[in-house]
């Protein structure tokens, strides 16, 4: 029974269900009918509609709980908002505005994390959760310093970016040796219960910034804010991405020992790579691009790679080739650097008409796709890189 | 007999029960396990085990594991320290409100019921 077409979407209330599913059968087959009548039984018992109604129902009764992290979001939100207008008006006080944001976010990281640690108080993996959570902080920090021209602005980027490109590749190495005993690991968890709310901040970050971007760019006025957005999403985007490994490293059979291990390493690789634009703007520009954009080569690869050989999606042999496709985008932004290159493609990069309908193209799969996990989440990173003008 | 209508605000307390009886249990254990305590009269179907399980494991009531079983995932359930107190508590008010309803359910002295064998 294909689970996804019945628009369960939560991942672990859909494994629970394929379990109970497949014990139905299970026990049916003891009694000595075989599979097929076994199946059409259990398939015959379950109401059209029966399962988007459980995950409907579940959904709303964990909803239902006050939750102080949806309350401090929902405030962020609203103070974005906020700040985007009165840029857009010209009112006085958006950059203050912006700032509250940041911090509001922060606030919102804390609770979140917080509550985390004290719920699952018996889970494993609150350490690293305190630890990330704070690095994060740290970056945002650096950021709001940076806005306010504050001196120690970089030491807190580089710190925050530093430590998370150091403890997310120990975390894969852990989940890796981990021979299938960390399979309830509360990060996992809390990462596979928050996929969608994860990728909702990201595309905001992501609006919010085209907002401001394109607003700026209509008056006529240079911008550091848009940027700011994109750099943000690009990051929450990239850690979100890689995280998606570790579900994969501690369910493992070790069958292929090589091929995870490869996997390992081009993922922690690309890590390294997509964070090092982010650890301050003393960097070299080229150093910049060369290294973000082959990090989108390597993420892209392993998308490629999922989808034509492990995945069982029915969509599998449109993704495959979707993602090698995308594939040449970040190869073009590489290239741009390149004088032969530059006259050849490299205007595309600057080019608006080509910047808007490839948006609109990398939108569009979005929705197509809404259902495939990896592919959403690459898409959305394609997204946040696209629309940085110069890292 | 049609337990659905009766069973609905007892499954909570179902659950726990069970729970506390046993170190874990996955979905699929607890609603066979109430099928055959009941010889078979009440079952609870997806619908009506699953949103409740998150809703007391996001109580902080119980707490999960994971493990691969047969090439796929198997989630465990076990009651947490403040799962076990909701367990002894709510398994009494159950207790004391079927107590209750048996007295407000047994027929006067005369009634037409009695007739019936109610």
């Amino acid at each position: 029974m294909d689970l996804d077409a019945q628009g369960i979407s939560f991942n672990p209330l859909k494994e629970e269900l394929l379990d109970h599913i497949v014990c139905d059968i299970e026990l049916k087959m003891d009694e000595g009918i075989d599979f097929d009548a076994a199946w059409a039984s259990v398939h015959d018992q379950i109401p059209e509609d029966h399962f988007r109604n459980i995950q409907k129902e579940t959904m709303e009764l964990l909803n239902r709980k006050f939750n102080p992290v949806r309350i401090s979001g929902v405030i962020s939100g609203g103070l974005l908002a906020a700040a985007t207008i009165f840029k857009m008006l010209h009112l006085p006080g958006a950059g203050l505005l912006l700032l509250i944001f940041l911090v509001g976010s922060c606030v919102t990281l804390v609770v979140g994390s917080a509550r985390s640690i004290y719920v699952y108080r018996e889970a494993r993996g609150r350490g690293a959760i305190a630890l990330g959570t704070l690095l994060i902080i740290a970056f945002i920090a650096g950021l709001c310093f940076r806005v306010l021209h504050l001196p120690g602005a970089s030491v807190l980027m580089a710190t925050g970016v530093l430590g998370l490109s150091v403890l997310f590749p120990l975390l894969s190495v852990y989940f890796f040796r981990s021979k299938q005993k960390l399979r309830g690991h509360l990060l996992i968890r809390l990462i596979e219960d928050n996929q969608r709310v994860i990728e909702r901040v990201a595309l905001v970050l992501i609006g919010f910034g085209l907002v401001f971007n394109y607003s700026s760019l209509l008056l006529g006025i240079d911008s550091f804010v848009g940027v700011i957005f994109f750099i943000f999403a690009c990051i929450l985007t990239g850690l979100y991405v890689y995280s998606l490994t570790w579900s994969y490293f501690v369910n493992r059979d070790g069958s292929n020992q090589a091929r995870d291990l490869v996997l390992l390493v081009a993922s922690s690789v690309a890590l390294v790579l997509f964070l090092i634009p982010a650890v301050g703007f003393n960097i070299n520009f080229l150093l910049r691009q060369y290294a973000a954009f082959s990090a989108l080569v390597i993420f892209d690869l392993i998308v490629l790679f999922y989808y034509s050989r492990f995945s069982d999606s029915p969509n599998k042999k449109i993704l495959a080739p979707l993602a090698s496709f995308l594939t040449l985008y970040p190869l073009v932004r590489l290239g741009i650097k390149l004088q032969w290159f530059e006259g050849f493609l490299g205007g595309l990069t600057t080019n608006n008409t080509f910047i808007i309908s490839f948006l609109i193209f990398l939108i569009a799969l979005l929705i197509g796709f809404r259902k495939e996990g990896l592919f959403r989440a690459l898409i959305i990173l394609t997204i946040a890189s696209h629309m940085i003008p110069n890292l | 007999m049609k337990s659905k209508e009766y069973i609905k605000g007892t499954i909570k307390t179902i659950v726990l029960k069970l729970l506390s009886e046993t170190d874990r249990m996955y979905g699929y254990e607890i609603s066979q396990r109430v099928k055959e305590l009941s010889g078979g009269e009440l079952e609870l179907t997806y619908g009506a085990l699953y949103p409740i399980l998150y809703k007391l494991e996001n109580e902080n009531l119980l707490v999960t594991t994971s493990e691969i079983v047969g090439g796929r995932v198997r989630k465990y359930y076990a009651l947490t320290s403040s799962g076990n107190e909701t367990a002894k508590t709510k398994v009494a008010e159950l207790d004391r409100f079927m107590e209750v309803l048996r007295n407000v359910m047994a027929p006067a002295p005369g009634s037409s019921l009695q007739v019936w064998g109610a």
